[in-house]
């Protein structure tokens, strides 16, 4: 013995485990072993059903009625077994009790178990309800022997089922076995039994219920009563499961409830479904006392899952007729029930409703169901502010909208008051914003233009490689800097912003009418709470839904609508801290820039802001400015993009604005035509110049005896061509703009006009190459030649021509020399061509002798030359070719019109061969 | 065994038994004896078959109707005699072997004024008892048939429900209502138990049904008869349980008896238990009457 004992103390204390271990052990293993239990006890629970209903199967066959309903209560007794959650030791039942090893079901096994005794059940509802058709049996004494077994689960189950075929036989009315068998229900105080027996009950007579049109006779008044009183029941045993719950237990308390939570709701699912049930019924009888229930209870769960299930299983019509009592009701409930998902779904509810059919549309008017919604909104919201989470109230806030927007889209004030409140729960939540970080560009060393950084081009431009450099702007840029950081973007839930976003973009679908969405004072404000670039997003989507041709708006023709549109793009328009400018290095041209890198997209979203201008439906100048003030704000990345359409939407104003004006009023026009060309020619002279062209083009056509503002576009044309452009190529193909453009002008008083075209062929000769030299100069010939604008100066259009020939000559390639020839030549047969065309006596004999023959000699000394030159040239040079081509062509040309050119004939010295 | 006893000359030389009357289609109780009314006539035939082989000489043949108490009193065995009529049939004679006498009879007017009961201590019996009395050193042989006997009683006149509001203060306080406080026995009793408070956790609630066996004063027997039960879990306050009893699923059930020829009474209680966790139990017992209805006698 003693010996024994030595070995038992040596054995523990020669391999301890470390105690952490052992617990753990230990857990696992109760763990482990519960559910074994568990599992064993369900197997041999399930054995034992299956043996009795064989049992009662067999003696029903043999005729032994009686027999076999006592079979039934034994199969059912089944479900004595204790389920639930609890401490294994306070389960100790009575020895005849099935539960041996004193551990407990879970409800979820207890259900596998429920189904197998159900099965059984139905077995024996079979049976009957085939002998009672054929033979004329009272079910009566069933009735009664169902209720002999000693145990009440056992003989409650069996005594529905009987009692369910009793109502089927029609021996009794239906009402008085449901509320003899509700009444009976009332044995089981046990929360998980007398829920699953209740269940059973609602399930075995839900399509026996007295109901209009229904096959039972009765009243459905008596239905409506018991599905209330089994609901309430179940409701009592729901909640009396968490009762005298440890602290420990009860989430995993709360899970299994949840589990059970569909077999209450089963009830209210019923009395939904009751034909019979009328609104005045509704709102008299059934809502009062199921939401006196769901107060009553003081269970959070109960309340938060109920409430779903009121609002969800009801139809709509009974929802809008009894509105404020259900308000009221969520109002009451206790602090964490989330009572905003139970809002969510009755405002999109509603709002499905009132989408379904216009004649809903009144029915919610009479109902006033938007005053009442908006009344009791906030109270509801006060009552549980602390409990729940931002992103369900803005969900809330979310179906509340799109309920009032299908619904009364006309109340744009409540609309408004519900984005005030968004912003308030919002703000309310977050920590007040961190003061706004010092713009880049401020602190940033103002020396380097050198290139710090290489980038890609966004890909609406991809061909072009871009290298870029930042330099500080001198001002304006950063004044923006200011804007407030986004506060939403700062918490962690991450569905607040696209909440926002969707909660922002319903008044969008809604509203066609750029004055409605003006109109929400608010909506700038929610807006702000959103990060950047969702605002900016949101922003281009307002600007894409009101413009053309999306918009079927009326425009903006008053300031006020246009500082509200402005204000709501705001994003769009104004640089924001941490945003650079950058510009190409060699187009000079601004980009967006963040952290040396290029912001994508954001021209995309510019061509918008640039098309708002097309909205003004107005010639009042005053929304013009503003306009231009606003888009200055965006800095020079923007404005490159934005001010050109207001030009062009200035200039197209002029015709009208000189028809209702009159011509006086056009000055402060172009005046201000003149101001935003000169904003752009801080940002993007090339443009620039191409826009002063337009303007003078304009101006031209609209038929303005003064000829003030065409100097002024066409000089300051010159002046951006001077000092902004650098690159010659576009030197060049400013300057033949600037020629052609010049060309068309009727209006130039006739000094002006000599001094701009002088300018120009001095600029022409000044350029780059000989080949630009000679092409400028060529287009500048057409200068002088125009015969109809009466400037025909023959002589000076031959000394353009003579120059042009002499830089064509200076060039160093051959094929090039003669294709540059060649081009001189077919401008000289032009011009002579013209002449004689439009004046042909003044050609041929009114114009001086020697003008005539110096053209036709400078065109015969051009055909040579260029003869010569292709003689001397290789025959395969590449462009040797095309140059013999077209001097083929010019030659078979002259051939053509031999008499007109008879001059240039007799000069060639090859002939005309 | 029968076979052996004969072989050693022992054994009972012929077979007695009596056959009443309409037996078949007679109620029978349940312990499947036939049953009479108080004063109904007990009519039969005797027959004495004698075995084949060995004739048997008589001193006389003699039928009995006998009711009597046997009771249990500590150890000792007790027997009080409430009837005994008897007629002899016939006087000593020999019957040949083989043979079978007949002895039709008929107690007519005798008075049975108590019912059959089987108790745990007492024990009312009624019997045909034939006696054929043999020559010494033999003994008589003796065969009884067991009658049952049961009177129907007319409802009592007044049947006031039972209504009680008891309690441990502090602890648990209930109302129970039973329809009435005399059943017949085949009735249901009907009732409603309700909470008016409840600080224990109840596991359940049982129905017994207790007879009271109180034998000459001396001493009783409690006795549950049936245990049915009512409600299963806790209830919390304000909760009503129905309560729903057949009688009828009870066979064994009797009427009370408030005496019975001054031996005995049997006495009936409703006993409510209520079981908490830890099965301690919280009892209220209340006495019934129980009655014999005439209908349950059709």
């Amino acid at each position: 013995m003693t010996r024994s004992n030595n070995r038992a103390s040596g054995a523990t204390g020669t391999a301890p485990p470390t105690s952490a271990t052992a617990a753990a052990a230990a857990v696992f293993a109760a763990a482990k072993a519960s559910t074994l239990d568990e599992a064993r006890l369900l197997r041999e629970a399930l054995a034992r059903v299956a043996h009795q209903s064989l049992r009662m199967q067999r003696q029903w066959k043999g005729g032994q009625y009686a027999e076999a309903v006592v079979a039934a209560c034994d199969v059912a007794a089944e479900l004595r077994v204790p389920v639930g959650v609890g401490s294994p030791s306070s389960t100790a039942e009575d020895t005849t009790a099935p539960a041996r090893s004193g551990r407990l079901l879970s409800p979820r096994s207890y259900y596998d178990l429920y189904l197998a005794v159900l099965q059984a059940l139905r077995v024996l509802e079979t049976s009957l309800w085939s002998l009672l058709q054929s033979q004329p049996l009272s079910v009566l004494p069933f009735y009664e022997h169902a209720q002999h077994s000693p145990y009440v689960v056992a003989r409650l189950y069996p005594l529905i089922t009987v009692g369910s075929v009793y109502v089927r036989s029609r021996q009794a009315p239906a009402e008085d076995v449901l509320r003899d068998l509700l009444e009976m229900c009332a044995g089981v105080q046990h929360p998980e039994r007398g829920l699953f027996l209740r269940a059973y009950l609602l399930q075995a007579m839900k399509d026996k219920l007295p109901d209009e049109g229904g096959e039972y006779a009765g009243s459905a008044q008596g239905s409506i009563a018991f599905l209330l009183r089994n609901f309430t029941e179940m409701n009592r045993l729901w909640v009396r499961m968490q009762r005298d719950c440890p602290a420990g237990e009860r989430a995993r308390r709360e899970h299994e409830r949840r589990q059970l939570q569909s077999l209450v709701g089963a009830n209210v699912a019923c009395l939904a479904r009751l034909q019979a049930l009328t609104v005045e019924m509704y709102r008299d009888t059934v809502l009062p006392q199921l939401t006196e229930q769901v107060l009553e209870c003081q269970d959070v769960l109960a309340q938060e899952c109920l409430m779903d299930c009121i609002v969800q299983a009801f139809p709509d019509a009974l929802h809008v007729a009894t509105l404020p009592h259900l308000l009221q009701t969520c109002a009451a409930l206790r602090v964490g029930v989330d009572v905003r998902s139970v809002l969510t779904g009755l405002a999109d509810r509603l709002g499905r409703f009132a989408r379904a059919d216009a004649a809903h549309h009144t029915l919610l008017r009479e109902a006033d169901a938007l005053q009442t919604l908006l009344q009791w909104v906030p109270q509801v919201l006060d009552s549980q502010r602390a409990a729940s989470a931002l992103s369900d109230e803005l969900q809330l806030y979310r179906a509340l909208l799109g309920f009032l927007l299908v619904a009364f889209p006309e109340q744009r004030q409540h609309c408004d008051a519900l984005l005030g409140l968004c912003a308030k729960a919002v703000s309310q939540r977050l920590p007040p914003p961190a003061p706004p970080p010092t713009s880049v560009d401020e602190t940033e060393d103002v020396s380097p233009p050198a290139p710090t950084t290489t980038s890609e081009l966004p890909p609406t431009r991809p061909d072009t490689p871009m290298s870029a450099t930042r330099r500080r702007r001198p001002s304006g840029d950063g004044q923006a800097a200011a804007a407030t950081p986004a506060p939403a973007a700062d918490t962690d839930d991450p569905d607040v912003v696209p909440l926002l976003e969707r909660i922002l973009l319903l008044p969008l679908h809604h509203y066609t009418e750029l004055e409605a969405l003006a109109s929400l004072a608010a909506y700038p404000t929610v807006m702000q709470l959103l990060p950047l670039e969702n605002q900016r997003a949101l922003a281009a989507e307002v600007l894409r839904r009101s413009l053309p041709p999306g918009s079927t708006g009326r425009g903006v023709a008053a300031l006020p609508l246009l500082e509200a549109l402005l204000g709501l793009v705001r994003p769009l328009l104004e640089q924001m801290p941490g945003e650079e400018v950058m510009y190409h290095r060699r187009t000079g041209v601004p980009y967006l820039a963040v952290d040396g890198e290029l912001v994508r997209g954001y021209e995309a979203q510019q061509h918008l802001v640039a098309q708002i201008v097309y909205l003004l439906r107005t010639d009042d100048l005053r929304l013009f400015v503003r306009l231009r003030q606003a888009l200055l704000s965006g800095g020079p990345a923007r404005t490159r993009l934005t001010l050109p359409p207001l030009a062009f939407a200035l200039l197209r104003l002029l015709r009208v604005y000189r028809a209702r004006h009159g011509p006086a009023a056009c000055d402060k026009l172009l005046e201000f035509v003149h101001q935003v060309l000169s904003d752009l020619a801080d940002v993007d002279a090339s443009t620039a110049l191409r826009m002063h062209l337009q303007g003078a083009a304009a101006v031209d056509a609209s038929e303005l005896s003064d000829d003030r503002f065409l100097y002024e576009f066409m000089a300051h044309a010159y002046v951006l061509f001077e000092e902004e452009i650098a690159d010659s190529r576009s030197q060049f193909s400013s300057l033949v703009l600037i020629v052609g453009t010049l060309g068309t002008l009727h209006r130039l008083d006739a000094d002006n006009y000599e001094s701009l075209a002088s300018k120009a062929v001095k600029h022409a000769s000044r350029l780059l190459t000989r080949a630009d030299q000679c092409l400028a100069l060529c287009a500048c010939s057409t200068l002088f030649s125009d015969v109809g604008g009466g400037r025909w100066e023959a002589s000076r259009a031959l000394g353009c021509l003579e120059r042009a020939a002499r830089a064509a000559r200076s060039s160093v390639a051959p094929a090039e020399r003669a294709l540059l020839l060649l081009d001189v030549l077919n401008r000289a047969m032009l011009i002579l061509e013209e002449l004689h065309e439009r004046a042909p006596d003044t050609a041929r004999d009114a114009a001086p002798n020697d003008v005539w023959d110096d053209f036709c000699r400078f065109t015969a000394d051009t055909v040579d030359s260029v003869r010569d030159l292709l003689t001397r040239l290789e025959p395969d040079a590449s462009g040797g070719k095309a140059a013999a081509a077209r001097l083929a062509r010019a030659l078979a040309y002259l051939r053509d019109v031999r008499e007109l050119h008879e001059g240039v004939f007799l000069r060639l010295h090859g002939g005309a061969a | 065994m029968n076979a052996a006893l004969e072989v050693l000359g022992v054994s009972s030389p012929c077979v007695v038994s009596v056959e009443l009357d309409a037996g078949e289609h007679r109620r029978v109780d349940a312990r499947r004896r036939p049953i009479y009314a108080p004063a109904e006539t007990v009519s039969g035939t005797v027959s004495v078959r004698v075995k084949s082989g060995r004739p048997l000489a008589h001193r006389g043949i003699q039928i009995e109707c006998v009711g009597f108490i046997d009771g249990l009193r500590g150890r000792r065995h007790t027997r009080q005699e409430l009837l005994s009529v008897g007629l002899r049939c016939e006087e000593a004679d020999v019957i040949p072997a083989g043979e079978v006498r007949r002895y039709p009879f008929a107690f007519v007017d005798i008075d049975k004024p108590y019912d059959t009961y089987d108790g745990i201590n007492v024990r009312l019996r009624y019997a045909v008892r034939v006696t054929v009395q043999r020559p010494q050193p033999y003994h008589p042989i003796v065969e009884e048939c067991d009658l049952a006997v049961q009177q129907a009683t007319p409802p009592p006149d007044l049947n006031p429900s039972i209504r009680m509001e008891v309690g441990i203060e502090d602890v648990l306080h209930i109302e129970f209502e039973y329809s009435h406080s005399n059943f017949h026995l085949k009735d249901v009793v009907i009732g409603k138990i309700y909470f008016l408070l409840v600080r224990v956790k109840i596991k359940r609630m049982e129905i017994e049904i207790r007879r009271r066996e109180n034998v000459r004063g001396l001493h009783s027997e409690l006795e549950t008869v049936a245990k049915y039960e009512v409600m299963d879990g806790a209830p919390v306050r304000g909760e009503s349980i129905p309560v729903r009893l057949f009688l009828a699923q009870y066979p064994t059930l009797t009427p009370t008896y408030r005496s019975v020829a001054g031996v005995f009474t049997v006495k009936y209680f409703l006993n409510l238990v209520m079981i908490d966790e830890d099965d301690r139990r919280y009892w209220k017992q209340h006495e019934v009457f129980l009655w014999r209805d005439a209908k349950d006698m059709a």
